[in-house]
């Protein structure tokens, strides 16, 4: 097929942590081990880096699995925004590898702790870097396997019960998937992403695809925790350990995220005002809940949990939006969200222990650990979009986004966009005031050493650099919109030919030739 | 078929009280017809294991079918026996499995090739005539090896239950 360019490179940020891995499950030392995580997540964000580049002038980069070419096998696609997330999952995956490695937990780790990060890394990369909707359900289940048994790993009693309701939460999302690919592919009869787009936009708007895009929503809805769906969310990511915690709440939400980007912008696009509507409604409630239940906790990563269902939020109000300067927005406000998730939840880790307690009001540690102060404050005003931020970058471009959309829908979502960041940041300073500010009070458990506190503070200059390059980022993800408006991703995944489907064997005429009469059998009453 | 069979005779030395019950019946079976019967279809299930493991039920090789079914052979033979036919934990195949259908998709990714890609050739011998191999196959005796050891792993797991064990913060 002409104008497809196959390359090893999309491949390569899912086979490098899945075999590695794999090798870690060898018996090996503490040491051995740790250096292998700690490899295969620099290999990782190098692959990733390198896919980046490769596709920085707007290619599209297909691997062919088993060498079979798009419509007919499982491709994995790198276009901008597949690359751009791919790198951000990468960059998420070495924080919380190196936070694992600082804080020794011993018992996690003689049960394989790291191979299943790894394997959770895997699934994520492969979500983002996949070309085909059944696939991504695969992905889906690599990487929820793993997140089951990363949940209850350690058997603390609020892991198990937390990790039921997460595990049959997600069990009953996935089904729903399964059934969404075994709809679409009866009615479109493929699966691959950029057959799809050809498909639905050769059939034009049509009821049953609209059924079809609005059940993949709900899906993808109840993974990224929009607002009626993600009750899981703020009970299971405290339960968490925290280097785990903190990967979860950086990436997996974005996965549910990142579909619903590919989906509604790459392969369902003929009829985009039920979808988008939905995604307004729900954006814009799922904003509000989470910052009011950031202001209704009291403990470190409690708060921190809702803050990430309204950063899903956000991204949903963007995508609800719809216009390419909506989906720039969009796409930087994931890029910071991930960072400043991240990093929050590496100084969550570090205030916990500091304190020997989970709760926020320790009190006066302003004094005590002024890095760690500026830290949070920087990440605050990040969270709730103040300037001079990269929070304030991506807030604006949503809000103003939104403001020249004008629909009323559009003006509600942008009322509770703006009331939901002023109620974050309250929430935040009440955080603030409660641990940095005041009279240190009560005893402080021995300090942790110095290493352990290096990954929050890495999360946080990474937070400051998003800042300081937000132009850039923002020309990036500009350009990334761009692509997913054109039809390059299904040129640069099917050719520039038409897609011929072969007729079917002479052996196998006669099994088409009997369903094809079973049919009008089976309609008769 | 042997599916079913497994099920009723499973059953069977479990539901019959008397003397014999044992905190563990299952390790004092005494059922002289099962464990012959038990040898017989033992060698048979194996047998159409390596065939389904060769030849999928809709053709090329069905490791996973396979797993299963040999995870179910020794079960059998673990409930007509009260021990079990390998001397090794069943759950350390699992990660050979997985390493050796890894690698059999990296080797042609390494060497240039796509993932996955599988190399295949005919050979002819006396007496099979022309025959077909495929490096696929190494694939599905990896997923095999992975089927066979989680299943059985898991059915002994239940088998050595305990409904009394602790959780960390439970003291």
């Amino acid at each position: 097929m002409s104008g497809v360019t196959t390359s090893w490179l999309p491949l390569a940020p899912i086979l490098v942590p899945l075999g590695m891995g794999i090798l870690m499950l060898a018996p090996m030392g503490r040491r051995a081990r740790a250096g292998l995580a700690l490899a295969a997540a620099l290999l990782t964000l190098l692959c990733s880096a390198l896919l980046l580049s490769a596709v920085w002038n707007g290619a599209v980069l297909v691997s062919e699995l088993g060498a079979w070419p798009a419509p007919f096998g499982i491709v994995m696609t790198a276009d901008r925004l597949g690359a751009f997330m791919s790198v951000l999952a990468s960059v998420s995956a070495l924080l919380a590898t190196w936070a694992a490695l600082v804080n020794p937990d011993p018992a996690r780790e003689r049960h394989h702790l790291f191979t299943l990060m790894a394997v959770l890394f895997a699934g994520v990369q492969m979500s983002f870097l996949t070309g085909d909707l059944f696939n991504l359900f695969v992905a889906f289940e690599v990487m929820l396997v793993a997140s089951y048994a990363l949940a209850v790993l350690g058997s603390t009693r609020e892991q198990l019960r937390e990790g039921f309701r997460y595990i049959v939460m997600n069990l009953a999302a996935s089904a729903l998937l399964v059934l969404a690919c075994g709809l679409t592919y009866g009615a479109l009869g493929t699966l691959n992403f950029a057959h799809l787009a050809q498909r639905s936009a050769e059939l034009g708007p049509n009821a049953t695809v609209n059924a079809i895009s609005v059940l993949l929503l709900l899906v993808f809805a109840a993974k990224g925790a929009l607002f009626p769906l993600g009750f899981w969310l703020p009970g299971t990511y405290p339960a968490l350990p925290a280097a785990t915690g903190t990967f979860f709440a950086a990436i997996l939400t974005k996965v549910g995220a990142y579909a619903l980007i590919r989906v509604f912008t790459t392969v369902f696009t003929e009829d985009p005002a039920l979808p988008q509507t939905l995604l307004l409604i729900l954006g814009s409630v799922t904003m509000l809940y989470g910052a009011l239940g950031m202001l209704s906790q009291r403990e470190w990563r409690s708060v921190l949990s809702f803050a990430v269902v309204s950063s899903a939020g956000y991204v949903a109000f963007g995508l609800g939006l719809g216009t390419p300067l909506a989906l720039r927005a969009t796409l930087s406000y994931l890029a910071v969200s991930v960072a400043v998730t991240a990093a929050l939840f590496l100084i969550a880790a570090v205030a916990e222990r500091a304190a020997g307690t989970r709760n926020v009001r320790a009190r006066g540690f302003l004094d005590e650990r002024p890095w760690l102060a500026g830290a949070f404050l920087l990440c605050a005003l990040t969270t709730a979009g103040l300037p001079p931020t990269a929070g304030f970058i991506a807030k604006f471009a949503l809000v103003q986004a939104g403001v020249q959309s004008g629909t009323p829908l559009a003006w509600v979502a942008v009322t509770c966009a703006l009331l939901a960041s002023l109620v974050t940041l309250l929430a935040l300073l009440n955080v603030w005031r409660g641990f940095f500010w005041g009279e240190a009070t009560g005893t402080r458990p021995a300090p942790a050493p110095r290493g352990t506190r290096l990954p929050a503070y890495a999360a946080s200059a990474l937070v400051a650099a998003l800042a300081v390059g937000g132009g850039s980022l923002l020309s990036f993800t500009g350009a990334a919109a761009s692509d997913l408006r054109g039809d390059g991703y299904v040129r640069g995944v099917l050719g520039t030919g038409p897609v011929v489907i072969p007729d079917a064997p002479a052996g196998e005429q006669s099994d088409a030739g009997q369903s094809d009469a079973e049919q009008p059998a089976g309609g008769q009453p | 078929m042997s599916g079913g069979r497994k099920g009723r005779a499973g059953k069977r030395p479990a539901a019959r009280p008397g003397p014999a019950a044992r905190p563990n019946a299952l390790t004092d079976v005494g059922d002289p017809v099962l464990r012959v019967v038990s040898r017989a279809a033992f060698a048979l299930v194996m047998l159409l294991t390596a065939l389904l493991l060769w030849r999928g039920h809709n053709a090329p090789g069905g490791g996973f079918i396979a797993g299963l079914m040999t995870a179910c052979a020794l079960i059998l033979h673990r409930v007509a026996n009260g021990r079990c036919a390998l001397n090794f934990p069943p759950l350390t195949v699992v990660p050979w499995g997985l390493a050796l259908s890894f690698t059999t998709g990296l080797v042609p990714y390494l060497l240039g090739r796509a993932y996955l890609k599988s190399d295949y050739g005919y050979v002819s011998t006396p007496l099979t005539g022309e025959f077909e191999w495929a490096t696929a196959l190494l694939f599905d005796v990896g997923v095999y090896l992975i089927v066979a050891g989680s299943a059985l792993h898991i059915a002994y797991e239940l088998i050595d239950v305990n409904p009394r064990e602790r959780v960390e913060d439970d003291r």
